[in-house]
């Protein structure tokens, strides 16, 4: 990809530095809002229509429409600036993972926050569409525990939407890093590319978006994949003879 | 020899593998009533379309009036300009976001005729044809079947027409009403003096009105010829096979 | 509509939503009019805490924080409104044309939607005002290119299912053009789930104007943006927190109100999911 002609280096290498910390960043965040977005859902699918449902379904739309770039700002300002509980910036020390993953918390749940009310409202719809089929109504009678139906057969089909949009995940994730890469001051290739181009230094600004592009394809590529494993019925449409 | 008013060549049309209408040849003769008989699948309705338009042969020739039509819009509007068509579904060809009138309205564009003059053509012929004129001010949706294929009939005469194709005319109608569109289109068949084409799987229907008929049969024409000979001594084994499974109530007076 | 808006009513996320709106709406009509000059500096009065002459206190060069909130959110939903319509309307356009016509046609605009959404919204955003420059039309030019595939492929799954419908051959044989047919016979019929999408994707607009000029890639000072207001507020972060957080309040009222009237009034005007559980 060509020298870097401000810092006189690879920009192959620069990139190669920069992508470890995002991806870090990135699949945290996407972890987190998985684990909570499905126990929130889980929880308002459980007890559709009460207050509590209501309560967390307008949570969730809070959560997804609040841009994280504010989130991230809220966050630094609360536990960084006043409490002081997390550091301010930076990534922490290479090869403390202690320290790595003290310096990861906030970003992350800046990251994960629209997507845990994301997720969560795509579980709810999707596992209350799941608990009102006949074989859900089956086990119901043959006395199967509730808890048992939610959570041995009912989320393994209600998650397949899920993994739909999991590549879309991917995108938001990489696209949101590059603002939480800024407020924290980050190093990653979202702060690299923000970076560049306010340095009108195009030639990085052109191999970054190129790298990101790359990246959120195979994402997604690895996710039509996946898709195509959990649903029988989409393997068959993607087969030969369609 | 009579004029002809359409002519059909050989026309070929497949749908993937399946052939739907395997070299197809017809001439109708101007000024006659022509019926088309046919089962579903049969490939009479893609040989209107393509008569229409609508449908592209893979070889093969349609001539209007002798002539043959040159894609685009010149084309186009000199086909609308000969022929015109009432589909099967009157409520449903008539667009259901706009009223009657600005459907009416349309004709006017296309003929590059003033508005005025079109709807008082319009305002005769809904009076000749039994239309209420408060129809102009309502959706399709707010009409009756029977109204509809009414103004689908007022609409495709407004073009002023040579031909007039009526798909499966009666569909949908009651019983009662049935005869008395087909005596209808005869009537204003000789009024405007037009060819009629009129495609129905009812053999009653044809019977009734055709003064000759084509009989098609995946994809061919079985058998053509005087509507009276085609009913009364059928050629072609299919023919024979056809009318012997419709169940009549009068038989014809010399069988 | 008036039924539409009362079935809106008639929600309570729905009511939330509406009440939000009209507020928001209300601030951006009347606020800049009773509110002082949004660039107006005062620097011997920066960094005042919220009092009754300035309600939401003053920036770092003393500017008074609600006249820049109504100025700047005004900005934000313009934006957001008029990318909305761009970009439904050229969308709309090519999905029915490529819906209509099908063939090499229908191939070319899906594959410029397919490229389009192959990039992370914002990053492919950064990338085209970072190369064609920064300001408030590249970056409504922008954003509205990115939302052209979603309201393209509606529009064509739309077209599909009009197209085989009687009337479209009806007209057809009548010799109308395909122009005529497109604006006349199939928009029409394709707007109104259209306008439910759009009004969806307002809020995600305003989030994206408000990230790109957090940026600096969007509006330009002195004219005030939201993403400006909060941009501003982050680099004093150490000195006051006000100015973040006022701004970052209202963008958050305005998107989760917007949001939830959208999907109020989408709920409504689908049938199928009126009553809720069938």
């Amino acid at each position: 990809m060509g020298i870097d002609i401000v810092s006189n280096r690879p920009i192959a290498t620069i990139l190669s530095e920069a992508l470890p910390n995002t991806l870090q960043l990135a699949s945290t965040g996407l972890l987190l809002a998985l684990v909570f977005g499905l126990l929130l859902g889980s929880i308002a699918a459980r007890r559709p229509g009460t207050l509590l449902d209501t309560v967390l379904g307008v949570t969730s739309v809070a959560f997804i429409t609040t841009p994280a770039f504010v989130v991230a700002i809220v966050l630094l300002l609360v536990f960084s600036v006043q409490l002081q509980w997390f550091p301010v910036t930076g990534a922490g020390e290479p090869g403390q993972p202690l320290d790595r993953l003290v310096h990861l918390a906030l970003p992350a749940t800046a990251l994960a926050i629209g997507w845990v009310g994301y997720l969560a409202r795509l579980i709810r719809a999707s596992l209350l569409e799941v608990l009102s089929e006949d074989h859900v109504r089956m086990m119901r009678a043959y006395g199967v525990p509730e808890r048992r139906i939610v959570g041995r057969y009912a989320m393994r089909l209600a998650l397949i939407p899920v993994v739909a949009v999991m590549g879309i995940g991917v995108g938001d994730m990489i696209s949101n890093a590059v603002f939480v890469e800024i407020i924290f001051a980050r190093p990653g290739v979202g702060s690299l590319i923000y970076n560049a181009i306010l340095a009108r230094n195009f030639p990085v600004v052109q191999a970054g978006i190129l790298f990101t592009v790359l990246v959120y394809v195979t994402a997604n590529l690895v996710v039509e994949i996946l898709n195509a494993w959990l649903d029988p019925r989409i393997a068959r449409s993607l087969g030969p003879g369609s | 020899m009579t004029e002809a008013s359409i002519t059909v060549t050989d026309a070929r049309v497949s749908f993937g593998r399946v052939q739907v209408l395997k070299g197809v040849s017809l001439l109708v003769p101007a000024g006659t009533c022509f019926g088309i008989i046919g089962e579903s699948g049969s490939g009479k309705t893609t040989l209107i379309r393509a008569i229409l338009g609508l449908q592209r042969l893979q070889s093969g020739q349609i001539l209007l009036s002798g002539k043959p039509l040159q894609p685009g819009r010149t084309g186009a509007r000199l086909r609308a300009m000969t022929v015109q068509a009432i589909l099967q579904d009157s409520t449903a060809s008539l667009s259901p976001r706009r009223r009657i009138g600005q459907l009416l309205d349309e004709v006017s564009e296309v003929l590059a005729e003033p508005k005025d003059a079109t709807r008082a053509r319009a305002a005769a012929l809904f009076d000749r044809l039994g239309i209420p004129a408060a129809v102009t001010d309502k959706y399709a949706h707010q009409i009756s079947g029977g109204q509809a294929r009414r103004v689908c009939v007022a609409r495709a005469l407004l073009m002023r027409p040579r031909v007039l194709i009526a798909d499966e005319p009666t569909a949908g109608l009651d019983v009662s009403v049935q005869g008395d569109l087909l005596n209808l289109l005869q009537e204003i068949r000789v009024e405007h003096n037009l060819t009629l084409v009129v495609v129905s799987h009812n053999l009653a229907v044809i019977r009734q009105i055709a003064d000759q008929a084509a009989v098609m049969c995946r994809g061919e024409v079985a058998e053509v010829g005087d509507a009276a000979q085609v009913f009364d001594a059928p050629q072609s084994d299919y023919a024979r096979s056809l009318l012997a499974a419709w169940p009549r109530l009068h038989k014809p007076a010399n069988l | 509509m008036r039924a539409l808006l009362a079935d809106v009513w008639a929600s309570p996320t729905g009511r939330i939503g509406m009440v939000l709106t009209a507020a928001i709406l209300l601030f951006i009509t009347f606020g800049p009019l009773v509110t002082p000059n949004p660039n107006l500096l005062a620097v011997q009065a920066k960094f005042l805490p919220p009092s009754l002459a300035h309600p939401m206190g003053t920036d770092n060069l003393g500017r008074d924080l609600l006249a820049r909130a109504a100025q700047g959110t005004r900005a934000a939903v313009l934006i957001a409104v008029a990318v909305v319509a761009l970009s439904s309307v050229i969308g709309a356009l090519l999905g029915v044309i490529a819906g209509l016509l099908g063939g090499w046609i229908d191939r070319a605009i899906l594959i410029i939607f397919d490229i389009i959404s192959a990039y992370p919204p914002v990053i492919l955003a950064m990338g085209i005002v970072a190369l064609y420059g920064t300001g408030a039309s590249n970056l409504l030019l922008v954003v509205t290119i990115l939302f052209l595939p979603q309201f393209g492929r509606m529009a064509r799954a739309q077209t599909l299912s009009l197209r085989n419908q009687p009337f479209v051959d009806a007209e057809r044989i009548l010799g109308l053009g395909t122009a005529r047919l497109v604006t006349r016979h199939l928009l029409p019929n394709v707007v109104g789930p259209l306008i439910v999408l759009a009004s969806m994707n307002v809020p995600v607009v305003i989030t994206i104007e408000a990230g790109l000029s957090f940026l600096g890639l969007g509006v330009q000072p002195p004219q005030a943006s939201l993403g400006t207001l909060i941009k501003d507020g982050y680099i004093y972060l150490d000195q006051s927190w006000w100015p973040t957080i006022g701004a970052a309040a209202i963008l958050a009222i305005t998107t989760l109100g917007a949001t939830l009237f959208g999907e109020a009034l989408r709920d409504a005007s689908d049938p199928k999911r009126k009553g809720g559980f069938q």
